[in-house]
């Protein structure tokens, strides 16, 4: 038995769909796995992501625009699933001050395997 | 003697008793699926002085240049981050493809990066963050020759010969 790349890029698509939008927060605790969300979520950043996608792989790009989240030191940052109830990850990162002029873009890449 | 779908045994009164495992690896053989959290990027654009709607600073007509202005500056990479602080290249994006500098071919269809003779490849910043990289372990099929690998940022080389292990 052997699984089918078209059944792999299948979940790809079903991920794909599930995916609902992306937020930035200020929380600096290290992420774990039990965790349910973002520590300090700001919601002026939940915005809807776009999403390339490529044989078992999908990009998510998380933008915020310059005229959102002026001076906020933003340091975590999480994709969404199923209509918001369901956050799929949760990055860490060192904070970054968002300028006046500053426009920030995430990209996460996430893959599907079989091993 | 006592023999089972792992294991046998053999009991006497000379001596200890036999513990040989089987040598056949026993199933289930499981095939995987695995999704893999890749590496995060955050890089940012300034806007300057470029028209934006809604923004005091930048939405006055006739005083700012409407659209993307000529200090506009896109693609400032700040953070990546690799879950597990680790880093592991698909070659599915070109997302972290050094384009300036790379001379071989980066291939989103074949999923690798071919170099001819004195071709180069190099990736843009692949940790940027607050983590050490210790070490880096690139899985190469060579066609002949050889590769050196440079590891930016220190006096560290290594030559990669096909057939032979080499440590830096």
């Amino acid at each position: 038995m052997v699984t089918l790349t078209t059944g792999i890029n299948r979940i790809r698509d079903l991920f794909d769909t599930d995916i609902f939008k992306c937020q930035s927060g200020t929380g600096t605790t290290a992420p774990l796995p039990t965790d349910s969300g973002l520590e300090t979520a700001d919601s002026n950043t939940l915005l809807t992501p776009t999403t390339v996608k490529t044989d078992k792989a999908i990009q998510v790009t998380h933008t915020i625009l310059s005229t959102t989240g002026e001076d906020k030191a933003y340091s975590e940052q999480e994709i969404q699933l199923n209509s918001g109830s369901t956050s799929f990850n949760r990055i860490v990162h060192t904070a970054l001050t968002k300028g006046s002029n500053d426009e920030y873009n995430y990209i996460t890449t996430i893959f599907i395997k079989s091993a | 003697m006592v023999s089972g779908e792992s294991y046998q045994q053999t009991r006497d009164n000379i001596g200890q008793e036999d513990n040989t495992k089987n040598l056949i690896l026993l199933g289930p053989f499981n095939e995987s699926l695995i999704v893999e959290e890749g590496p995060t990027l955050l890089y940012r654009n300034t806007i300057g002085s470029s028209f934006v709607l809604g923004k005091s600073t930048n939405a006055i007509l006739g005083t700012t240049e409407l659209g993307m202005a000529s200090d506009y500056v896109s693609d400032i990479r700040e953070r990546v981050v690799n879950p597990k602080n680790t880093f592991h290249e698909h070659f599915r994006y070109t997302t972290f493809n050094d384009s300036g500098v790379t001379t071989g071919t980066f291939d989103t269809t074949d999923y690798n990066v071919q170099l001819d003779k004195n071709e180069l490849f190099q990736t843009q910043e692949i940790f940027m963050n607050e983590q050490s990289i210790y070490y880096v372990t690139p899985y190469i099929s060579l066609n002949g020759g050889s590769t050196t690998f440079i590891i930016d940022g220190t006096s560290k080389s290594v030559n990669i010969i096909e057939g032979k292990t080499q440590n830096v």
